[in-house]
């Protein structure tokens, strides 16, 4: 007899939605409390200055403003926001971002002060009342030359502006060159991106002396993290803190840090005894909020039948002048994962962390991965075209084989599972390969240029081991409403949806009588927010193994009523039945109460390994010959992620993901002049994709379960934007493959393209 | 120096003192406490503070609720007739037209101007009409089904 029909892999609707949908979410910045002030920051307009006096006493006496604080308050009171030490950092030390700016600034919109005012109009009126004297400095802009040994070091004491050094590989790689028939030289360009989630930064902080307690709201995906480092910052820790994510409107990586700002408002509210709401606009936001910024030369050591026998990868990332507490991770994620889907024997990776005059970078949606594949997939293309192979051949050859896994790269990540070259098939199949290389033959003279791209990335989830637990509590009442706490932090993942089918499936409960509760460091004692495409195979195993609690406990208590043996009884779609004879849920749930009183189950996870998905996805282009313009005709993909729960949320981020590649491939830069001033500090100048610009997304997915977890799940978040920007970038190189030009940094932007265009071969 | 406005939301009638600098999204948020409409950018390209002034979809970050004197405007809060979603906000949930919800009601409240001047837009037109919304989610593919979806919806319940 075939058992009920699961809810895992049904799309089912949102129970997130309606809410947002009337206008009735609660941002950080639509919230307001009794006697709350309003923050607004005065920023560095330089990229390197000394700051000989600011002098805030016309801002003081300004009607309405409560307080200014400048980095002379908050010297040797407020302590620097401390890096999490990572691997490489060796004995350098590493530049802690102060909350404010104290006798030198380090960027352009670096916090220098914080006027707090009865609203928000009167706060901006403080700062122009701010009087700050600056001497500018020779700003430190590019990390090439930052680098060398003979460089003017950007921080006084420090003897280089290397501080840190991160490495893999295994394998001879000097044997390797030495046995290559071709070796194929690179070099690229990866700019800073901003992540631009709709929602803007925003904190609201509250402290009651009475009971020595501070609450703050804050658009985070890491509410614990923000906790800690708040315990340990603030020079008076509160008896307790609480920090809550309300609804979060996007975070991309960029709210996964413990930003100055939210240290000031905290500080404030502590202070001054009112609540202080701190909402940034756009332009901070772009100004502060960035990821990316590597350079590298790359090397590939080729057999004549195109495999791969070596590579090298000398890399250098743009870390910005401090390292905020995610900035030293993705150029670790980056030299592992530049190993791709392939068997490449022998690697030897390198990159130096470089501090630079800007912002402090972080983890933006891939996190390493995205600037790892542009190097590694369009070395590969390179390759292709160096030794006259179709570059889909290519990768065939070098695909680690379905029955190799668990496969380890020589860079030291370990692959679960996959079928990497089935999933290749059917994105051709999908983007209508063979048929475009035949239109590539025919094209009349004159028309537009029309390139095929494909990239092949492999991607892990879960994050690094020191963040792979979890943490979940299950209650459930008498009337059979179950409750599920978890430490997972979304900001438009829907897991509300998605753990309650986790739960309906589990025990039986309709899904509309589950409620799903989140970022709350009050609800759980420690939590890993919501990073690195941990969601679900991280938080949604955690309250897997709650649930699975629940079920024994349920089970027991409906074979009581049912007159059977627990394992007898299926628990499914609101009942529990065993046999002929059945019981609804909340006759269960209400026994069960009867019994013990309360029904609460608790449970934390490990994920032991990273689950890697895999994505093939290949991009179909037009270059207009007159304008450099590229026009996307076709965007195919295929991913394979293990075991789906909802696949309608799945393919919304699967079109979000690779919609911000596209933004990397075609549009998006942070740029800077030789004064460290940004040029693309704002939505006019910083070019997101629009709905005008994009493709319809033709789309498949594959399932190998991962072994990693009990669900098999493997995340997809992150996984379409790290494959998504070269394969675009792929195809508009092949579509000017009649050209002398190898290759061009993204964006590729229709000057650079036309400017390709102009030396035709 | 304060000056008096009378406008009409969402069907409801409000009188208020205002400085002349007030832009009407903060109008609407922070004095009449009415937060659905969000603010997302500085420079009048998102769209998320979209309202519609007297029935034309206005970014209401970028004109003053001094301008607004006299007018009639809706919000997201006023779409819904109360239980009954709207037939744009039912298919965006059905679609899966949002993920974070931020840019949605500034979406929509564009998406019902669209709608309103071409009942039976194609992908194109929604595509074109919705240039001035950012979205950072969504890639666009479920909000264009929604908008069309809708469409249908709508275009039926007046046949």
């Amino acid at each position: 007899m075939a058992g009920p029909t699961p809810f895992r892999g049904r799309p089912l609707r949102r129970f997130e939605d309606e809410r947002l949908l009337r206008g009735e979410g609660s941002f950080v910045d639509d919230m307001r409390l009794p006697g709350m002030l309003h923050a607004a920051v005065l920023r560095s307009p330089h990229a390197h200055a000394l700051v000989r006096s600011v002098d805030a006493s016309r801002a003081r006496a300004m009607p309405g403003v409560a307080a200014v604080l400048t980095g002379e308050d908050t010297a040797g009171v407020l302590p620097n926001i401390a890096a999490v030490r990572r691997e490489g950092m060796g004995e350098t030390p590493i530049p802690e971002h102060p909350v404010l700016a104290h006798e030198r600034v380090c960027y352009v919109g670096q916090p220098v002060a914080i006027a707090v005012a009865e609203d928000r109009y009167a706060a901006r009126d403080a700062l122009d009342l701010i009087d700050v004297d600056y001497e500018p400095l020779e700003p430190v802009m590019d990390p090439r030359a930052a680098a060398r040994p003979d460089a003017p070091v950007l921080h006084p004491g420090s003897s280089s502006n290397v501080v840190m050094r991160t490495a893999a590989g295994a394998g001879d790689v000097d044997a390797a060159f030495a046995a290559a028939d071709h070796v194929v030289r690179a070099s690229f360009e990866v700019p800073r991106l901003a992540a631009v989630p709709m929602e803007c930064r925003a904190t609201l902080a509250e402290y009651d002396a009475g009971s020595d307690s501070l609450t703050v709201w804050t658009s985070t995906q890491v509410p614990h993290r923000v906790k800690t480092y708040l315990a340990s910052l603030l020079p008076k820790a509160p008896g307790h803190i609480r920090v809550i994510a309300p609804d979060v409107g996007g975070g991309f990586g960029r709210k996964i840090e413990v930003w100055p700002e939210e240290v000031a408002v905290a500080y404030l509210a502590q202070q001054l005894g009112r609540p202080v709401k701190w909402a940034e606009d756009r332009s901070e936001n772009i100004v502060t909020g960035q990821g990316r910024g590597y350079t590298a030369d790359v090397e590939a050591a080729v057999a004549s039948d195109g495999r791969v026998l070596g590579m090298r990868f000398r890399m250098l990332a743009d870390m910005g002048a401090y390292f905020l507490t995610s900035t030293g991770g993705p150029p670790g994620n980056a030299v592992q994962r530049v190993a791709g889907p392939y068997a490449i024997p022998a690697m030897d990776v390198e990159c130096l962390g470089v501090v630079t005059n800007r912002v402090p970078t972080g983890p933006y949606r891939g996190a390493g991965g995205p600037e790892a594949a542009v190097l590694i997939e369009r070395t590969m293309d390179m390759i292709a075209a160096e030794i006259g192979m179709d570059p889909v051949e290519l990768r065939r050859r070098n695909f680690i084989p379905a029955d190799a896994f668990p496969y380890t790269t020589a860079t030291g990540l370990t692959y679960d599972s996959g079928d990497f070259a089935r999933a290749l098939d059917r994105v051709l199949e999908l983007a209508g390969y063979a048929e475009v290389r035949k239109q590539q033959r025919t094209a009349r003279a004159g028309g537009p240029l029309i390139g095929i791209g494909v990239a092949t990335i492999v991607k892990a989830s879960g994050g690094k081991a020191n963040v792979r637990n979890g943490e979940a509590r299950v209650e459930i009442d008498a009337a059979g409403h179950v409750v599920i706490y978890t430490d997972v932090s979304p900001h438009g993942q829907g897991i509300e949806t998605s753990f309650a089918q986790i739960a309906a499936d589990l025990i039986g409960v309709p899904p509309a009588q589950v409620s799903v509760r989140h970022g709350d460091t009050d609800m759980l004692a420690t939590g890993g927010g919501t990073t690195s495409s941990r969601g679900l195979a991280v938080g949604g195993s955690a309250a897997y193994l709650a649930l699975e609690q629940a079920r024994e406990r349920l089970a027991r208590a409906a074979a009581g009523l049912l007159g059977c043996a627990p394992a007898d009884v299926s628990l499914a779609d609101g009942s529990a039945t065993s046999g002929s004879s059945s019981v609804s849920f909340g006759d269960v749930t209400a026994a069960a109460h009867r019994e013990d009183g309360a029904l609460v189950f608790s449970a934390s996870y490990t994920l032991p390994a990273n689950p890697f998905a895999f994505a093939a996805h290949a991009a179909v282009v037009e270059v207009d010959r007159d304008t450099g313009d590229v026009a996307l005709v076709r965007f195919a993909a295929v991913h394979d992620i293990g075991r789906v729960i909802n696949p309608m949320i799945v393919r919304g981020q699967v079109h979000g993901g690779i919609t911000q590649g596209i933004g990397q491939a075609l549009s998006e830069a942070m740029v800077y002049d030789a004064a460290g001033q940004p040029l693309t500090g704002s939505l006019m100048t910083y070019g997101i994709p629009t709905a005008q610009t994009m493709p319809r997304f033709l789309l498949d997915q594959l399932e190998s379960p991962s072994p990693t977890n009990p669900l098999g799940i493997k995340g997809i978040g992150e996984l379409p934007t790290v494959a998504a920007p070269v394969a675009v970038a792929n195809a508009v190189m092949d579509a000017l493959r009649g050209t002398t030009t190898r290759h061009i940094d993204m964006p590729l932007l229709p000057e650079k393209v036309w400017r390709a265009l102009g030396e035709m071969a | 120096m304060a000056h008096a406005v009378r406008l009409t939301v969402n069907g409801t009638t409000h009188a208020h003192e205002v400085e002349p600098r007030l832009l009407l999204v903060h109008f609407l948020r922070d004095v009449l406490g009415l937060t659905g409409t969000h603010v997302g950018c500085d420079t009048s390209q998102c769209g998320a503070c979209t309202v519609l002034v007297d029935g034309a979809a206005v970014k209401s970050c970028t004109s003053f609720a001094v301008q607004a004197d006299g007018a009639d405007i809706r919000t997201i809060e006023g779409l819904a007739t109360g239980e009954a979603l709207h037939p744009i906000q039912q298919a965006f949930w059905e679609k899966h037209g949002l993920q974070c919800g931020f840019c949605t009601p500034g979406m929509v409240m564009t998406l019902v101007q669209v709608l309103e001047r071409n009942p039976d837009p194609t992908e194109a037109e929604v595509r074109s009409g919705i240039a001035g919304n950012l979205c950072r989610c969504t890639g666009y593919e479920n909000i264009v089904e929604a908008a069309r979806h809708a469409a249908a919806a709508m275009r039926a319940a007046r046949a």
